[in-house]
């Protein structure tokens, strides 16, 4: 539980920064758009292949684009059937039917699965065939992410390194964040090091970590989600991971389903209301932290936060009130809550008090805070 | 004699991967990296067929492995045993030492514990039972070495729970040393001993004797594995609760780990060349703890000290960089050999070098679990450059669990061939849509100069490389006396194979025993008497009359939980001479040693020259 807390002190995030390590955020803060029944069963599918289980997928979607299943002509139904067909040893199965479903639109979406096919073959120069358009040079298929990727894993596997930074420096500005983010940053940091650039190797090397880490997370946590689907813990570890991502619609969601499930959970209430901040939802955020406090006074982090959610709306009272309960608690002597010290001693020395300001800027100093008052 | 200066390459200076990437690199070589191997098609000219046929049976090696229950569930059931090359009683041929484990958990913890089993060679390849050194435990890993400069080779058992130096008796017998033990306590296990829960022992896996700070003793570089408890292990699951994660792969239940389970730090002890052995501080710098599974031990960065390359199940693998004191950093990743090429740690198993490419540096491969490739990893100006790819060798490789592994050259044509025992831990891989299957026959492909790697078939039924059968550690060396490489396939669960090469037309061969001066040398750096890290070379004309050379090292430790024969085997296609033979010493003297016939077994002393030659069959 310590581990947790100390791990919501840094995913406070108050202040603004993305989580550690990890590209800037792109999301918009729109409430995530309601998927399909087509697009979510398809994205249950990128699920089970990311967890390694292929067999749900076949189960419930090779009917689906052969014959005249209902997903015939969609070609990312198609592109999962076919990798899953290839993961579960059936590799002939998958390029039978990647072949048979030229009529599957986007078109690009096959031929990127073909060379995804081809790379796990080690038909690289197939790869290249397939992606390659060698007089404009540039990618047959740019508008598809997963064909940047491809290529410049080829490239690398080649061994033509000198090719691959262009390719995955694009791929990561188009999907900063995918479960082939963290590889295409390794392999820009061997590409660096093969050019004797260290400092962007380092730079990479970072950004390789982070998100590999973040992957494997995220990966266990929505293990534990389906392993456990009534208990609050799992769902909230993932919330989290995607807050510190800041993929704040997809957290939303799953405090959603959290809570409903949950209504219970002061930490869910907390998790909703950080990430309605972070939304700018600020009343919503109000609101959540209320209710966080309503069923856990003592959750301190909750307070803070909602200290720190009135100073910013201008509420200076109800901050200081809130600051008043938190410090005079155990959060008084936990380091960990120093800003909140500060805050207070900003607090009170705007309303003039400046012998309590003193006092707070003090014990601010004293847990190690540097910034001025 | 002349000395031997260090011409390292130039990433061995860099310092570990991580913070200190930035200003370091500025001193690397900007050379580019070898170009791509064109591909080809074409099958090896002239090459003779690889017959590996098990006579195991008939040859009198009666080992059985016994690896815990079918059902396997728990690690430690799944890994196997090994297998040490190693002549006792001074008779000049190999014997067999095998390591053991038990039919459960539970008989481990009652006792008696397995003892190793010693099988004695006539010189022609029939073998006996000898006598075991008496121990009694969960046997794993074995290296060998004269661990007290006595002129006989030793041997160091590896287990769970246990680490036990053995010295040779002049019988030909094993006992374990003054100092035997080399797990303090609480990581020993002692069948039948009381325990208590959360007494977690020591997990030796792979272990490799080599000298790693010159003084002419063997030092011990343990590979240690995963925190089993014997009587509460995880089953079904490991962490507690609603964030406990269930133990599945590909939708099945099945045995945990090592994810989830506590890492074990291997650890590097420094021989006193009496058979004891001491700890040091601060041997392996900046040490994060790894699942360790394969340890192989080379220079992997020509500076004339001995590197470790350690295979890390399911993390980032290690390469300890010796700085020829014993002193080690991690340049793994700098060297692009810590993960795939692509960025993801693997399931590593096993490692073998050599110089497939025949450039003077040491190349190598290292075996992977299902639907990762074994690697195949060439010595390029900047650490390593990964050519699994480029070669094939990915997708003949994924379907396969892979542990043991050597490069070596079997028909002695000159070129290395890749062997690989494989069969899959998790008895649940025969369920349908796995893309894989428990039982999994032994690899073999050539290696070829240019092109893809090519798969060599199973002849007939009686071939190693014919059963689909479960294979864990192996040795290479010449068992029968007839100059060529024969193979020991430790099978799971199952008798041994011994794979006798009846290859026809095999080319000519030299084998070269390399062994430090019997009296050692008063200062420092010193060649241990067994010869471990001596390199030699021998240049030969190849297929196509030009001279080349070859460059071998001696090292025992090679494979999975296995030592090899300390003999150097050079395969010299059609040539009945060598044109130059050259050894570098570990002390950095080098002797150049002239030229010389082809099928010959010669025996060099450091300072003597060729001591000893005699004429194949």
């Amino acid at each position: 539980m310590g581990s947790w807390i100390g791990a919501w002190i840094c995913a406070l995030a108050w202040l603004g920064s993305a989580g550690p390590g990890l590209p800037a955020p792109t999301q918009s803060l729109q409430p995530a758009p309601k998927l399909s029944d087509v697009d979510a069963r398809l994205s249950r599918w990128e699920e089970s292949l990311d967890l390694d289980l292929p067999k749900e997928v076949l189960v419930d979607g090779e009917a689906s684009v052969r014959g005249k299943g209902d997903l015939v002509g969609n070609a990312r139904a198609v592109a999962l059937v076919a990798r899953a067909l290839a993961r579960s040893g059936r590799t002939e199965d998958a390029l039978e039917l990647l072949k048979a479903s030229s009529a599957a639109r986007p078109l690009e979406v096959i031929t990127a699965e073909r060379a995804r096919l081809a790379l796990e073959q080690d038909d690289l120069d197939g790869v290249i065939d397939l992606l390659w358009d060698s007089s404009a040079k540039t990618l047959k298929t740019p508008a598809i992410p997963d064909a940047w990727w491809i290529a410049g894993r080829a490239r690398a596997r080649q061994g033509n390194w000198d090719q691959v930074p262009a390719l995955l420096e694009h791929y990561l500005e188009l999907e900063p964040r995918s479960a082939q983010a963290a590889s295409s940053w390794h392999l820009l940091a061997q590409a660096a090091l093969r050019r004797n650039d260290g400092a962007r190797a380092q730079f990479c090397v970072a950004r390789e970590e982070a998100l590999g880490r973040w992957h494997s997370y995220y990966n266990a946590r929505r293990i534990q989600v389906r392993e456990h689907p009534r208990e609050p813990l799992p769902r909230l570890g993932l919330a989290q991971l995607l807050l510190e991502a800041e993929e704040l619609a997809r957290a939303r969601a799953v405090l959603d389903e959290l809570l409903a499930i949950t209504p219970e959970f002061a930490q869910g209430w907390l998790a909703l209301g950080e990430t309605q901040r972070k939304q700018s939802d600020l009343a919503g955020a109000r609101a959540s932290y209320d209710k966080a406090l309503v069923l856990d006074p003592g959750l301190d982090i909750a307070r803070y936060n909602r200290a720190v959610l009135a100073k910013l709306q201008g509420r200076d009272e109800d901050a200081r009130k809130d600051l008043e309960v938190l410090l005079a608690g155990p959060a008084g002597r936990d380091r960990r809550f120093a800003a909140a010290h500060l805050d207070f001693a900003r607090l009170m020395a705007k309303s003039g008090d400046l012998e309590r300001s003193a006092a707070a800027y003090a014990r601010y100093q004293e847990f190690g805070g540097k910034e001025k008052l | 004699m002349r000395r031997f200066s260090p011409r390292s390459r130039p990433w061995s200076r860099i310092l570990a991967a991580g913070l200190s990437l930035g200003g370091i690199l500025a001193g690397c070589s900007d050379e580019p990296a070898s170009p791509a191997a064109p591909a080809s098609k074409a099958k090896s000219a002239g090459s003779p067929s690889i017959v590996l046929r098990d006579e195991a049976a008939a040859r009198g090696l009666d080992y059985v492995n016994r690896s815990g229950e079918a059902a396997k569930r728990t690690i430690l059931e799944a890994n196997g045993a090994g297998v040490a090359l190693l002549d006792l009683q001074g008779d000049g041929d190999l014997d067999l030492v095998f390591s053991q484990g038990l039919a459960s958990i539970p008989a481990l913890l009652a006792g008696p514990g397995a003892d190793l089993e010693v099988f004695l060679n006539d010189g022609k390849g029939h073998f006996s039972r000898g006598r075991g050194p008496g121990l009694s435990g969960w046997w794993t890993g074995l290296a060998t070495g004269d661990l007290d400069g006595d002129g006989d080779m030793d041997l160091v058992a590896g287990g769970y729970g246990g680490l036990q130096a053995l010295l040779q008796n002049p019988d030909g017998s094993l006992s374990p040393a003054p100092e035997g033990s080399l797990v303090p306590e609480p990581g020993r296990l002692t069948p039948g001993a009381a325990r208590t829960k959360g007494s977690i022992p020591w997990w030796a896996t792979s272990i490799a004797l080599a000298d790693f700070d010159r003084d002419g003793a063997l030092d011990l570089y343990v590979g240690q594995y995963v925190g089993l408890d014997p009587l509460d292990p995880p089953l079904g699951h490991v962490g507690e609760g609603a964030l406990g994660i269930p133990c599945r792969w590909k939708g099945q239940d099945v045995f945990c780990g090592p994810h989830g389970m506590g890492k074990q730090k291997d650890r590097v002890v420094f021989g006193r060349g009496d058979g004891s052995f001491e700890e040091r501080a601060n041997t392996l710098q900046n040490q994060v703890a790894g699942y360790a599974l394969g340890v192989a031990v080379f220079d992997a960065d020509s500076d004339g000290d001995s590197d470790v390359y350690v295979a890390n199940d399911s993390v980032a693998n290690c390469l300890w960089i010796n700085d020829g004191a014993g002193h080690f950093q991690d340049r793994a990743y700098v060297a692009n050999v810590a993960l795939s090429i692509d960025g993801a740690p693997e399931a590593g198993m096993g490692v073998a070098f050599g110089d497939v490419d025949r450039d003077g540096s040491f190349d190598f491969a290292l075996t992977n679990f299902s639907g990762e490739p074994t690697e195949l990893y060439f010595g390029a100006p900047i650490g390593f450059d990964n050519r699994t790819h480029r070669m094939g060798l990915g997708r003949e490789t994924l379907p396969l669990l892979s542990w043991s592994v050597h490069l070596a050259d079997f028909d002695a044509d000159g070129l290395l061939e890749l062997f690989t025992s494989n069969g899959h831990v998790y008895p649940q891989a025969d369920a349908p849509g796995t893309g894989t299957k428990y039982g999994q026959a032994a690899s073999l492909w050539r290696l070829p100069r240019e092109g893809p790697v090519i798969a060599v078939a199973a002849d007939a039924p009686t071939s190693i490389l014919a059963p689909e059968l479960g294979s864990r550690g192996s040795a290479v060396g010449d068992l029968d006396g007839d100059g060529d490489l024969d193979l020991v396939l430790v099978r799971i669960d199952g008798p041994v194979a011994l794979g006798i090469n009846e290859s026809s037309g095999l080319g000519q061969c030299l084998l070269v025993r390399c062994l430090g001066p019997e009296l050692p040398a008063k200062d420092k750096p010193r060649t241990p008497r067994d010869g471990h890290g001596a390199r030699a070379q021998v240049t030969a004309r190849d297929a196509s009359g030009a001279e080349s050379t070859q460059t071998g090292e001696v090292q025992t430790a090679c494979g999975y939980q296995s030592a090899s024969s300390p003999w150097l085997y050079f395969g010299l296609g059609g040539s009945s001479e060598y044109s130059k033979l050259e050894i570098r010493w570990p002390s950095g003297a080098v002797e150049s040693l002239g030229k010389g016939r082809a099928g010959r077994r010669l025996t060099v002393v450091e300072g003597k020259g060729i001591v000893a030659e005699q004429v194949l069959p």
